[in-house]
C-alpha cells in the first residue's frame, strides 16, 4: 500500500515537475491563455533538453551519478520554484479555470479519468517478460550499483571500454537513476510503475490535446476519440506495433518516440497547418526534435522521417520552400545525431570510458 | 525482427515486414479504407493532415527501394518496423469512428448502436494484448517471486561483493533488474543465440569460448569434460549456477563439485568455489578524476 501510495505521489510530481517546466515557455504565448496540458506536454520535452546538459558534462568526465543526481537536485526544484515565481498569477489563474471547468463538466473529468485510470490500473498490474528490460531496467540498476553512467555492461555487468553511442546521448535511462538515487525508490518501481504509468497518462493527453484541436474543443467528441484510441491501443498489438511498446514495455525510450514523440509532432503539425507563419510552434517542433534524441536513439531516424512525412507535401501545397527549411531546421539535431551514429558504426569515431574520451575505434 | 533480412528478401523486405508488424490485425488495411474514405468524403483540414501525409508515407516508408537502400548505409534489418511507427493508426482510426457516429448517426440510441458497433470492429479487427493471458504481478518489483528468492540466496551465499552466475534462460534476462550486484557469465545476445540452437561443434572446439561452452552445458545440456568445466568456471568466473529443477545436469554438476545453497518452488541455486578466483572490483577513476582540473 505504502509503494502504491509513493508511486501514485511520484506520477503526481512527474507531472507538477513537466507543468512547471512547461509554463516557462507556454506562459509566454501572449494570446492563448496558460493550458495545463499544453504545459505538461512541452515541460515533458523541456525537462529532458535540460537535463541533458549537466548529464552529458558529469558523464563524459566519467564522474559518478551521484554527482548528478546532487547537481539534479538542486537545479530541477530550483526551475520549478522560479516558474512558479515567474508564472504564479498565471499558474493561479489556470487553476481556477480547471476548478471551474471541473464543477461545470464533472462527467466528462470522471469520464476522462475512468478511461485513462482503467488502462493505467490493466497495464500496471500485469506482469511482463520482455528482453530488453534487461538492458534498459539493469542499465537504471547497475548505474545505481556501480555510481557510474554507461560505463558497465547492463547485461552482464562487466566494465566496458567505451560508451555505447547508441544510449550515450539518449540520456532518458539515466535521468530515471537519478530519480531513483534522489528519491531511494527501486528502479524496478520507478521504471515498470511510476514512468510506465507516466508515459501512459502522457500519451492520452496528447489524444485528448489532438481531439480538442480536431473537434474545435467539443468535449464529448474529444472523450470519444480518447475511448476509441484506448480500444484501438489495447487491440492493435503484435510485437512490433507502437501500441504494444505502449502497453508492455512503456519503459523504454523508443516507446515514448512512438507514442509521445510521434503523436507530438501531428498534434504540432495541426497548429502549424494552421498560420505556419506562427515561429512559437517551430520553436516547439525543434525542442521535441531535440529532446527526442534524448529519449531514445530510434528518434534520429525516425523522427525527422515523421516530420517530413507532414511538412513536405504541406510545403509544396503552400509552394513554400521557408516551410521545408524550417522543417529542416528543427530537425537538423536528429540529423546530426543520425550522422554521428553512422560514423560510429563505421568505426570512424569512439568515446572511451577512459581519457583520452575521444579516439579512433 | 531479427530473422528477416533485406540481404536474402531484397524488394520484398517490405512486405515480409508489413506482415510480421501486422501479425493477426487489420488496422493497416481498416487504415488505408480511412484514407481513402477521407480522400473522397473528407475536408480540405483532413486531406492536410492524414491522406496527403498517408500518401507521403506509402511513397516513402512502405516503398520496396527504402529499406534496400537505408540498408546499403547501415544494418536496418532488425529495426525497419519503427518507420511503420509514423503512420498514424490509432488517431487516424479513432477520429474517422466519432467522425461516422456524430455526421452519420442522428438519434442518441443509434449513436450508442454505432459506437458499440465500431468498439467491436476495432476489437474484431485486431488481437488483444492479454490475448495470451493475464498475468498479474505478485509483488511491487514486477518481477516473478522467484527472481528475488534467488538473487537473495547468491547474496547470503556469496563472500564476495559481486558473485557471477550463469542462470536459466528468463532468470538470466531478470535478475541484474533487481539486483546488478549479481553479474552474469553470458550476455543477452549469446544467450539467445545458444537457445535458437546455433551452437556448433566448431564455435565449441574455438580458442576461449568458455561462455558458449557453459551454454551448451545448460542450454542444450551437454555434459562438458571435466577439465574443460573446471577452465571455462575458472575463466569465466562463474561461481553460481542457476537451474530449472527439471534439468538433467544438476546430477553431473553436483558430481563435478558443486553445493546446493538453496533452491526455490522450480528452481535449485548450485555453488562452486573456485580456487584463485578473480574477485571483480569497480574501476577506479580516482587517478583520472584528480588529474582533471574541475
Amino acid at each position: 500500500m505504502i509503494v502504491f501510495l509513493e508511486a501514485v505521489l511520484m506520477t503526481c510530481v512527474n507531472f507538477i515537475i513537466y507543468f512547471a517546466f512547461g509554463s516557462l515557455i507556454t506562459s509566454r504565448f501572449k494570446e492563448t491563455r496558460l493550458s495545463a496540458t499544453i504545459s505538461i506536454i512541452t515541460g515533458f520535452f523541456l525537462y529532458y533538453a535540460v537535463f541533458d546538459i549537466p548529464c552529458l558534462i558529469i558523464m563524459l568526465h566519467w564522474r559518478p551519478l551521484t554527482w548528478l543526481a546532487y547537481c539534479w537536485g538542486i537545479m530541477m526544484p530550483f526551475i520549478v520554484i522560479i516558474s512558479a515565481l515567474i508564472n504564479r498569477k498565471a499558474w493561479i489563474k489556470c487553476f481556477s479555470e480547471a476548478i471551474a471547468y471541473i464543477k461545470e463538466n464533472p462527467i466528462v473529468i470522471i469520464a476522462g479519468i475512468l478511461i485513462v485510470a482503467l488502462q493505467t490500473a490493466l497495464i500496471l498490474h500485469a506482469y511482463e517478460f520482455t528482453l530488453d528490460a534487461a538492458y534498459y531496467v539493469a542499465n537504471v540498476t547497475t548505474s545505481l550499483e556501480t555510481d557510474t553512467m554507461n560505463i558497465y555492461n547492463p547485461y552482464t555487468g562487466d566494465w566496458q571500454n567505451h560508451f555505447e553511442m547508441r544510449y550515450l546521448f539518449a540520456t532518458y535511462p539515466m535521468e530515471e537513476a537519478v530519480m531513483c538515487r534522489i528519491t531511494g525508490i527501486h528502479p524496478l518501481i520507478w521504471t515498470k510503475t511510476i514512468m510506465a504509468g507516466s508515459s501512459l497518462i502522457l500519451s492520452n493527453i496528447i489524444y485528448y490535446r489532438i481531439g480538442r484541436e480536431l473537434f474545435s474543443d467539443k468535449d464529448g467528441k474529444t472523450l470519444l476519440m480518447l475511448f476509441f484510441a484506448a480500444i484501438a491501443n489495447f487491440f492493435y498489438i503484435s510485437t512490433f506495433t507502437s501500441s504494444e511498446f505502449l502497453l508492455t514495455r512503456s519503459y523504454e525510450g523508443k516507446t515514448l518516440v512512438g507514442n509521445i514523440v510521434l503523436p507530438v509532432i501531428i498534434l504540432l503539425f495541426i497548429k502549424i497547418r494552421e498560420d505556419f507563419r506562427i515561429k512559437r510552434y517551430w520553436w516547439l517542433l525543434a525542442l521535441i526534435c531535440f529532446s527526442s534524441n534524448i529519449l531514445s536513439n530510434s528518434s534520429n531516424m525516425l523522427v525527422p522521417a515523421a516530420a517530413g512525412i507532414l511538412m513536405i507535401p504541406f510545403a509544396i501545397k503552400k509552394r513554400s520552400f521557408g516551410i521545408f527549411a524550417k522543417y529542416l531546421l528543427c530537425v537538423s539535431p536528429c540529423l546530426f545525431m543520425l550522422i554521428a551514429y553512422v560514423l560510429y558504426v563505421k568505426g570512424v569515431f569512439v568515446f572511451y570510458t577512459y581519457p583520452p574520451l575521444f579516439g579512433k575505434h | 525482427m531479427q530473422t528477416l533480412t533485406v540481404a536474402e528478401t531484397g524488394f520484398l523486405y517490405i512486405f515480409n515486414c508489413i506482415a510480421y508488424y501486422s501479425g493477426s490485425c487489420f488496422y493497416l488495411l481498416i487504415y488505408a479504407a480511412a484514407l481513402v474514405w477521407l480522400f473522397l468524403k473528407g475536408s480540405e483540414k483532413e486531406k492536410d493532415l492524414f491522406v496527403f501525409p498517408g500518401i507521403m508515407t506509402l511513397l516513402t516508408v512502405y516503398n520496396p527501394l527504402t529499406p534496400v537502400l537505408i540498408d546499403k548505409v547501415f544494418d536496418i534489418n532488425k529495426e525497419y518496423y519503427r518507420f511503420i511507427w509514423i503512420t498514424p493508426v490509432v488517431i487516424v482510426l479513432s477520429y474517422c469512428a466519432v467522425k461516422i457516429v456524430s455526421e452519420s448517426f442522428g438519434s442518441r440510441g443509434e449513436r450508442t448502436v454505432a459506437i458499440a458497433a465500431l468498439a467491436l470492429l476495432l476489437m474484431g479487427s485486431g488481437s488483444f494484448v492479454y490475448s495470451e493471458g493475464y498475468t498479474p504481478t505478485t509483488n511491487n518489483y514486477k518481477m516473478p517471486g522467484e527472481v528475488i528468492q534467488v538473487a537473495e540466496i547468491i547474496r547470503r551465499s556469496s563472500e564476495v561483493e559481486y558473485p557471477r552466475a550463469l542462470c536459466d534462460y528468463n532468470l538470466n534476462m531478470e535478475i541484474r533488474q533487481y539486483d546488478a550486484s549479481i553479474l552474469l557469465t553470458a550476455d543477452r545476445e549469446k544467450y539467445m543465440n545458444a537457445v535458437a540452437g546455433n551452437i556448433t561443434d566448431e564455435m565449441l572446439a574455438a580458442e576461449g569460448s568458455y561462455v558458449n561452452r557453459l551454454l551448451a552445458m545448460v542450454v542444450q545440456e551437454r555434459k562438458l569434460p571435466k577439465e574443460v568445466l573446471e577452465e571455462a568456471l575458472s575463466a569465466t568466473n562463474t561461481e553460481y549456477i542457476v537451474l530449472s529443477k527439471e534439468s538433467g545436469i544438476i546430477e553431473y554438476l553436483k558430481r563435478f563439485g558443486f553445493k546446493e545453497v538453496g533452491d526455490t518452488k522450480s528452481r535449485i541455486v548450485l555453488h562452486y568455489e573456485i580456487e584463485d578466483a578473480d574477485e571483480f572490483v569497480l574501476a577506479d577513476y580516482t587517478d583520472v578524476w584528480n588529474a582533471q582540473k574541475w
